[in-house]
């Protein structure tokens, strides 16, 4: 209910600010007159979203010497962050742009795995994709091929492997592929701890700060965000906000078409270990990709440092309808007991749903919007947020410090929609 | 997994304690076709728990209240079909009615769907228990559990015990143990019971009460048990199982006692997770719990659903009764008795009163050791959840459980959910709001359901 009371704009701030816009990127981007300041605080970037993409943003802004200062109509990771697995994949990419974003951001998640503490539970546990059929397997025999060439470790493992990778698998599942380079991560706690970080190199944290605007000077770039709370000035918005991405796009005049995808999720009672790796059944891959509106369940089961087992992963567009549909539920259930028949009689302690910020064309809108300046998009990463927040974050930032850019980032460009999206 | 039972009713009835009974029993009679469910083997809830062999044994029974009406609601319970031993693990509307998901049975259980026209929600309450230092040590009970005990089975939770928090039920706990034989050493009200002074009208209608308070006070008085007003429980000490407690006022005075077994009850929480997943509207009440808002007829805001007893509110046993009647009027169109519904208001305006005096301290939180368990199924400390607020930005319930998992084991947060909750208030400096409280509460399952169960659900969903 909360989530829908957000798409109301709240009253419009009279607050009347003066600017002041410090900064490395003063000299460079700077058009606008300055104001003089009186006491407003004012940041070189706004950060719209406290969750996993935003506080990636904030951290990596904040280490770039950037002044941040990081909005959240909520509490710090309200919404899809808090509602998902903390999945980082490359098995479910195929070779292409998010491909690359995807193993990029791997590896900036190594990297974060020296420096963020260890209650984050950064897991390389790997994934496995199996399948019952023998068309199944060549399907993904096949996939596993094409991603080899581009940096994907892919291994075909037969029965008797599976059997070692994972024993209590159902003896229905004819084979796989493995992939090591799957990992986890506790996505709540690695969300709050990077916007420590971000806090310990000076940025400003402000949740339950509700964006109803931006304040635009005469050339028509962003020179602040107008909240509930007044106006914050500063020279850049960075739209991290998800599933409600495409509302913050349209309130800041850059309009992207970033829907919400619903998904549920299983918890089930702690487990002596029973469920090694993130393991996936065939379909799931097919599901991430597809285009149907309807409801697509395909199984994703894991376990957690705590010991209960996670079970995924349904798909549906039915806008943000929190209502719990039992038959999803049940189908989950179904599928996962169809992997693990050991999971028959664990009992299930909770369920939890979430919307997954999609785009048309799947992949998320990550650069500087060319009918804004100032605005960069952060968001539409469907179910892969967790995964591709560093490399999102780094792609942000070197756009907004005028850096090359690691990976060329057209692909994601929100000019892609055309001039209506 | 076997089978699916399936059954339609008119009325689903969840909980068959008082105001569950009273309600099935009265649509019942106005022609419906009723279950009433309960999640243990007999009817009665905890305020009537109670061993079978002692039914119709008055003299076995001397710690029950309104045991008459019990066996008279009980009597007539003969033309409702009464589902003992059924857990309900979910609620949920549908286009006609409501569809009500079940466990039957202790050990195999089996998956329950029921559907119903309407559905009352009479789930009552469970203790609440503000943490103190050592408040997991055995022997630290909460006191409406030790009452179940000794009314169920007979079985005294110490030798020398000492009783505290704040409410009416201290003293009707004490009462039961000094009549079976247990040396009660003191009995710690954090409320100050003199201001019930200042509402002389919230006892009027109410003789009954006023003579069973005023017969509690005596018998602390006959067995020289202090009734210590304004003094709440600090610590509890002991290695292996409490073997003392420590009780302070508010200024700091402290007194000890030598027990082996502390009860504590700081009032009750309603079990609202069932409704709350129907979204009915709902408020806080003068005790701080959230509970669900309802008409005169026991209405709330979602049509066909109905709520009696504490979660409407709590008010004891006596005005659940009432609210069940009322319910099981208004589901078969039957006026409601206009003395009924005066003596409902009766109840509730003393309920108020007594939620104004009978304060939890609240500053529990302060003197709470870092060290200390908050959440005992994750085994989450106050320390814990107080660096969560402080270094990860943490202001409510929701971001606390996510961050330190209070509240994500067995219990689902049901016992420290306002302990958490006022610990965070405390810490962030931020009041929570309703809408925290809200969602806190809502759960899904309401208890844990084996996947082979949901799993039927898939093959089951469109039935109707």
């Amino acid at each position: 209910m909360s989530l829908v009371l957000w798409l109301l704009p709240g009253p419009r701030s009279s607050h009347s600010t003066s600017y002041i816009c410090p900064g490395a990127w003063r000299a460079r981007t700077w058009q606008g007159p300055p104001v003089a300041s009186v006491g407003a605080p004012a940041y070189d970037v706004v950060v719209v979203g406290a969750g996993i993409v935003g506080a990636s943003c904030a951290h990596r802004l904040a280490e770039a010497g950037l002044s941040v200062c990081i909005v959240d109509r909520g509490p710090v990771v309200s919404g899809t962050t808090g509602a998902g697995e903390g999945n980082i994949l490359v098995s479910d990419k195929e070779p292409g742009p998010e491909l690359d974003l995807a193993l990029l951001s791997a590896r900036l998640w190594h990297e974060l795995a020296g420096t963020l503490p260890d209650a984050v539970e950064i897991d390389a546990k790997g994934g496995i994709i199996v399948t019952s059929s023998e068309a199944g397997l060549a399907v993904l025999v096949a996939a596993a091929e094409r991603q080899r060439g581009h940096g994907i470790v892919a291994d075909v493992v037969d029965r008797e492997q599976l059997a070692d990778l994972e024993p209590h698998l159902s003896p229905v599942v004819l084979g796989g592929v493995s992939y090591p380079q799957d990992m986890q991560v506790q996505p709540m706690l690695a969300a709050a701890h990077l916007l420590r970080a971000a806090r310990a190199l000076g940025a400003d944290v402000k949740p339950r700060t509700r964006m109803v605007g931006v304040e635009r000077a005469r050339d028509g770039a962003v020179r602040g965000v107008v909240t509930d709370a007044g106006t914050i000035a500063c020279r850049h918005l960075v739209n991290a906000a998800g599933t409600w991405g495409g509302e913050v796009a349209s309130l800041a005049g850059g309009p992207v078409p970033v829907l919400p995808r619903r998904g549920f999720i299983l918890v089930t009672e702690p487990l002596p270990p029973t469920v090694h790796h993130k393991v996936y059944g065939a379909d799931y891959v097919a599901n991430v990709a597809s285009d149907s509106a309807g409801l697509e369940t395909s199984p994703v089961v894991e376990s957690t440092r705590a010991g209960t087992v996670l079970i995924g992963a349904s798909r549906e567009r039915v806008g943000f309808d929190r209502t719990t549909s039992y038959d999803v539920l049940g189908r989950l259930a179904a599928q996962a007991i169809a992997l693990f028949p050991v999971l028959a009689g664990v009992r299930v302690q909770r369920t939890y749903g979430g919307f997954r910020p999609y785009c048309p064309d799947h992949l998320p809108v990550i650069g500087p919007d060319p009918r804004v300046d100032g605005l960069v998009h952060a968001c539409g990463h469907e179910g892969a947020g967790i995964g591709l927040a560093p490399a999102t974050a780094l792609l942000v930032t070197q756009a907004i410090t005028g850096e090359a850019t690691t990976i060329p980032i057209g692909a994601f460009s929100p000019s892609r929609f055309g001039e209506a999206a | 997994m076997g089978e699916v039972e399936r059954a339609t009713y008119d009325v689903v009835v969840i909980g068959a304690g008082p105001s569950g009974m009273a309600s099935a029993v009265e649509a019942a009679a106005g022609g419906l076709r009723v279950a009433l469910l309960d999640q243990f083997a007999r009817v009665g809830g905890s305020y009537w728990r109670h061993n079978p062999e002692h039914l119709d044994d008055l003299a076995a029974v001397p710690l029950h209240h309104d045991w008459a009406t019990f066996r008279r609601l009980r009597t007539r319970l003969q033309t409702v079909d009464v589902r003992t031993e059924h857990t309900v693990w979910a609620l949920e509307r549908r286009e006609l009615g409501f569809r009500v998901r079940a466990l039957r049975g202790e050990v195999e259980r089996a998956a329950v769907v029921l559907d119903a026209t309407s559905v009352v929600v009479a789930t009552g309450t469970h203790d609440r228990v503000e943490p103190f230092e050592g408040w997991t040590l055995p022997g630290v009970l909460g006191a409406g559990g030790a009452q179940a005990l000794l009314k169920g089975s007979l079985v005294a939770p110490g030798d020398r015990v000492a009783l505290g928090g704040t409410g009416p039920l201290l003293l009707v706990v004490a009462d039961g143990l000094l009549r079976s034989g247990v040396d009660v050493v003191a009995v710690a009200e954090s409320g100050h019971p003199t201001k019930y002074g200042l509402h002389p009208t919230a006892w009027s209608g109410l003789a009954s009460r006023s003579r069973e308070a005023a017969a509690y006070v005596a018998t602390l008085a006959q067995h020289r048990v202090p009734y210590l007003a304004g003094w709440g429980i600090r610590a509890a000490h002991g290695t292996d199982r409490v073997d003392g407690v420590t009780l302070a006022t508010r200024r700091g005075r402290t007194k000890s006692y030598d027990v082996d077994a502390l009860l504590v009850s700081h009032g009750f929480t309603p079990q609202l997770e069932l409704l709350l997943a129907l979204e009915p509207e709902t408020r806080v009440d003068g005790d701080g719990s959230v509970v669900v808002i309802v008409d005169d007829q026991q209405r709330t805001s979602v049509p066909g659903l109905l709520a009696t007893g504490e979660v409407t509110g709590v008010g004891g046993a006596s005005l659940a009764i009432l609210e069940g009647y009322a319910a099981g009027r208004a589901l078969t169109d039957r006026p409601v008795d206009p003395a009924v519904l005066r003596r409902i208001s009766v109840h509730r305006r003393f309920a108020r009163t007594m939620h104004a005096v009978h304060v939890a301290r609240g500053d529990w939180v302060r003197d709470l050791p870092d060290h200390e368990l908050v959440c005992r199924c994750e085994e989450v400390t106050a320390g814990e959840v107080r660096t969560a607020c402080r270094d990860l930005g943490v202001d409510d319930v929701r971001g606390a459980k996510l961050m330190t998992r209070a509240g994500m084991g067995l219990c689902q947060g049901r016992m420290c959910g306002r302990a958490v909750t006022d610990l965070v208030a405390e810490t962030s400096r931020r009041e929570p709001d309703v809408a925290d409280s809200v969602r806190a509460g809502a759960r899904l399952p309401a208890t844990p359901v084996p996947l082979s169960v949901l799993a039927t659900e898939d093959l089951t969903g469109d039935a109707t």
